[in-house]
This record gives C-alpha cells, structure tokens and sequence, in this order.
C-alpha cells in the first residue's frame, strides 16, 4: 500500500473530537447588516458608505461586524473643493511620540511608498467630529453582528453616557451623549462598541493551542507572524478581510522594555486603498498575562466619516521644507527639539498617515515625521541609547485648500 | 432518539437500535460513502454494512460520538469498496482526487512502518490548526466532500477552498519532515 493509502487511512482515525459537523447548507443568518444608501452609485459611494440610516434585519448573508461598510472601495473619485480644517487634535497630556533605541524598530508595514508618485489623495469628513456620532440601535446592531461572528451568545448589554459636570455651586452631571454599549457574552467575552464604531472585543482566559507565544515583550518578530497567522485564520469571519495583511513591530518604556504591538489589516491590489485600509480599517490583537488572548480592537472610521474629495497633495519633499521652515502640527514642546528647531539630522522617519481615528475635523494625509529629541530631555533613568521620537505633521494636502495652515506662518511647537 | 438511547439498545442486543441507527444516521453514513464512491447501489450497501459493522463492535465498545463512529465505520468501508472497485476498473468519485492531493503531503520513498506515530503526529498537526482550516481539511478528506460543497459551507470562492487546502497539505508535508514520518 502506498503512503498516501496509509495517510488516507490514519486521517479516518482522526481524533473524534476534531471531527466537524459534515457540510449542510449553510443556514442564511438573521443578522444586521449595515445597508447602502440607493439610487446611484454616485450618491450612494458619496454619503453612503457611511449611512446607517437604512439599517435593517434582512435574512442577508453574514459580511462582518460593520457589515458592507467595511471598505470604502467602491469609492467614486471626485475633485475636491471645499476648503478644509488641518489642525490636529491632541490628546490630553503628554506627546505623541515613540521610545526606541533605533527608529527602525517600530517600522510597521505601511503601504506607502516614498518613491510612488500621487497626485491626490481622499480626504474624509470625520462624523463622529463633535459627537460619537453612532446611534444606540447602530452601536447595538455592531455589537450583535460581533457576537455573532464569534459565535457566542449576548447575556445582557448596558449603555455608557459621556458625562460632563456643569461647575455651580450644587455640580450637577449632564449626560453629554452616549459613549457606548458594552455588552456581556455567554462565554464571559465582553463587547464594547462605541461612538466612532470602535469594536474592543476582551476574552476571559482565551487560550492559544500550544506552541505559539503571543507577548508584548518575550515574543520575537517570526513567532509574532506565526501567532498573527493563527488569529487571522481563527477570527477571519469576525475580521471578514478577503486578504488579511498582518504585521507586528515594538517600541519601548522609559526603561527600555519592549512591547510589541500586533496587527492586521485588508491587502488589496490597490495602492490608495491599501493607505486607506491600512489607517482606516484594521483589527489589533493583544496579549493577556498568561499569553493568551487578551483581546480585539477593530477600528473602522470609514463608518464614521464622508468621503469629500480627492484633494492634491504636495510632494514628501516640500513637506520636508515646511518642517524644516517650522511649518508643521505637533504636541512635543519645543524644549524637547534639540536647539529649539527641526533639523534635517533629527529627522529619523517620514511616512505618509491618515490619523483615523480621531478627534480630527477632516481624515485627510498628513506627512508625519519621526524626530529624535534632545536626550537632555528624556527621563533621567532611561538606558543609554534609548531615544525619544516625536511626531511631528505636516498637511499632505496643497495649503490653498486649507483654512488653517499656511506656511510661512510659522505653526511649530 | 438521544445516541446514549440508541447505544443502550446496542448493547441491550436490541435489533431496533439498527433502525434507530438508519433513521438517525442513514443519511449522514450515505453522504460520506456517497462522496467516496459515486454509486447510488454501492452506497446503500455500504450504509447497511455499517450498522451491522456496529452491531457487532457494541459491545464493548461504546462510542463517545456516535456520528463520528458510524461515519469511521462507513468511510473505511467505503474506500475498501473503492480500492476494491479500482482493482476491476470502476470509477472512484471523489477518492482519486484527495489520493492525488494527499500525496503532496507524503513521501513515497520510504513506507511508513507506524501508523500510530502517524495517527499521532496528525492528530497534533490539526489541533495546531485553526478551527476553520481543521475544518476544510477534514470536509475535504475526512468526509471527502468536492471543494464545490465546501465553498458552499463557508460562502468562500472554490479557489479559497483550493489554496487553504494546499497551503495546509504544504504545512502537513513540513510538518510530517520535521517529525520524521513519510519522507
């Protein structure tokens, strides 16, 4: 008898546990699914992607958690023309920056490339700008849809409101809006979904079959793949990306411990909608204490913003001349640049990022810039070696579009 | 009937168990030899086989899963009709196609002399598999199901089908290398 008999015959004694139910017609799930907007094509790709007014629970097929708002790919270019905001908005303390002994190590695989040449790009009107945007029916049929992905079951749901309180002599808590639903699963999973469509999935001891390390700081670059490989194939139905693109890179504490982060996103034969999706729509997996999985968080902004435009960008040489001219939006105080200014030397990275999600008026390009502070100004018990990088933006698109940026203004700092 | 109830009749020596059995699995047994054999006649004697093939394996033994047992039961009988009818030139359905495919994953070099360590070694190699891939590869040469009916189950094209399959024989052959079995 030849192997291939054997093996045929030894997979016939396959463990009866790994055996699957056999094939049957799969049964057309009662789901939501997020729905275009009809009419043309034109009207439906230019509000629509990002419609959810027309959400219904048809007997449709499975499409993932946002449904078929997943990608923006079916995008009508248009010229742009309104004038847009540029400002970026920051976070609440701090500086956005990245610690690293060489910039190199937090290179994540971003599809643009300096040496391709673009005339345009997208820009986007971010919805959830001055609110969360979503609705609680919206929020609650993404939550359904992820439980649904991850076959398990919704015990009970319960809604967060984003509070403020109004100072007066007697302070008194307003509700500002909903934050989000958080949702508890038969399987101790919880869901939450909020405002912006963001998806935090958190497992309760969620193992990983032996032979996989999956850590921030104890995991190297090949064992990340091999774990990144497992979960996209594991969550694939949850992910719903037809070509799941996925990468890990590290950067550092103020002590020099690596954290690895890990990624995956949709690859796609085009190289805007690689950009796109790579900023836009992607999923990142986590590591709990015991190397398990901690979680999932799933960010889709093109469910919360409006295509606009293509608008003309500049080249990442004239943007490299504005920062240098001090034309640029960052959070590092200018104490923390080396002689106070931006110079060529400090430069250690550039890359072409849209920031979605965010805070932002407008998800447009933006040429961020990797700088290597002054030492002088880092934490005193940081190794020797260990750099701070701060990030630093210059708008892709031509000034003249913009409202608020014009160079030779002088925005640094 | 529950399978723990159908078992206890097997047990009990109670003929009703093999019609109890036909009901319940006949169906499911004729899937599974059907996609081995692609003859109508050749299936239904197959089925019929396996619950006598049962009856007298019950007991002493006692099935954790009985569609798995009588589907293990029905596929081995089933391909020894195929190998059987291949001897006298009859046509095979879908067997030849997962032999040709299944001997990418295998050496013919050197016959494999263990097939406990295969069995071993296969069982560790799909529980390193995701559930879905464990899945495709099973349907496809467990119950020997065409790729069409595969891509049907998952809503995914026959080409998606077709390369996790190769992908998951190359890792198979890898795997199968590293461990030393079937060269």
């Amino acid at each position: 008898m030849k192997n291939r008999d054997i093996l045929l015959d030894v997979i016939g004694e396959a463990d009866e546990k790994l055996i699957p139910e056999p094939c049957s017609k799969k049964k057309k799930s009662r789901i939501i699914r997020w729905t275009a907007i009809g009419g043309s094509i034109c009207a439906a790709v230019l509000v629509a992607c990002f419609a959810f007014s027309r959400m219904n629970k048809n007997q449709e097929e499975f499409s993932g958690p946002y449904g078929s708002f997943a990608e923006a790919d079916e995008r009508e270019t248009i010229k742009g023309s309104e004038v847009i905001k540029s400002e970026v908005t920051n976070g609440g303390t701090g500086y956005a920056g990245y610690m690293a002994y060489d910039a190199s190590e937090f290179v994540a695989p971003n599809p643009w490339k300096p040496e391709t040449e673009m005339d345009a790009l997208p820009v986007y009107k971010n919805l959830a700008y001055t609110s969360f945007y979503l609705s609680e029916e919206q929020m609650r049929g993404i939550a359904e849809n992820t439980a649904h992905a991850l076959g398990v079951g919704i015990v009970s749901s319960e809604l967060s409101y984003d509070n403020y309180i109004i100072p007066d002599k007697e302070p008194v808590e307003q509700k500002r809006g909903l934050y989000c639903i958080n949702v508890e699963c038969s399987d101790e999973t919880s869901i939450q979904v909020n405002g912006r469509g963001e998806i935090h999935i958190s497992f309760n001891e969620k193992k990983l079959p032996s032979g996989y390390s999956f850590t921030y700081n104890n995991t190297t670059a090949d064992e990340a793949d091999a774990v990144l490989e497992y979960l996209s194939e594991e969550y694939a139905d949850l992910l719903c990306f037809d070509n799941p693109l996925y990468y890990s890179y590290t950067h550092r504490s103020y002590s020099g411990d690596e954290s690895r982060e890990y990624y995956v996103y949709n690859k796609t034969e085009d190289y805007v909608q690689d950009i796109l999706n790579f900023n836009f729509c992607y999923a990142r997996f986590y590591p709990d204490e015991n190397g398990g999985i901690g979680g999932i968080w799933l960010s889709n902004a093109f469910c919360t913003s409006e295509y606009i435009g293509d608008y003309p960008i500049i080249t990442v040489d004239e943007a490299t001349e504005m920062i240098l001219n001090g034309n640029y939006y960052s959070s590092v105080p200018v104490d923390y640049i080396r002689n106070g200014v931006v110079s060529s030397e400090d430069i250690s990275r550039t890359e072409l990022v849209y920031r979605a999600p965010s805070k932002d008026e407008y998800y447009q390009p933006y040429y961020c810039f990797y700088v290597v502070l002054d030492s002088e100004a880092k934490y005193e018990k940081s190794p020797e070696g260990l750099n701070d990088y701060g990030m630093f933006y210059v708008p892709a698109v031509e000034s003249e579009y913009l409202s608020d940026f014009k160079p030779g203004h002088g925005y640094g700092g | 009937m529950e399978d723990i109830r159908i078992i206890e009749l097997y047990w009990q020596r109670d003929e009703t168990a093999i019609e109890e059995s036909e009901t319940k699995y006949g169906s499911y047994c004729g899937t599974i030899a059907g996609n081995i054999l692609h003859s109508k006649e050749d299936t239904m004697e197959c089925v019929n086989d396996t619950w006598f093939r049962a009856w007298n394996s019950m007991p002493p033994e006692k099935p954790g899963r009985l569609a798995v047992f009588f589907g293990r039961i029905t596929r081995n009988l089933a391909i020894d009709r195929y190998r059987k009818n291949k001897a006298q030139k009859y046509g095979g359905g879908q067997t030849a196609i997962c032999l040709d495919e299944l001997s990418e994953c295998i050496g013919e070099e050197r016959p494999v002399e263990d097939k406990i360590v295969l069995r071993d070694s296969l069982n560790t190699f799909l529980s390193s598999l995701s559930e879905k891939n464990r899945n495709i590869f099973l349907l496809r040469y467990w119950y020997m199901f065409s790729v069409n009916k595969i891509s049907e189950q998952y809503s995914i094209s026959e080409g998606a089908v077709k390369m996790t399959l190769q992908r998951i024989r190359k890792k198979l052959r890898e795997y199968l290398e590293r461990e030393g079995v079937g060269i």
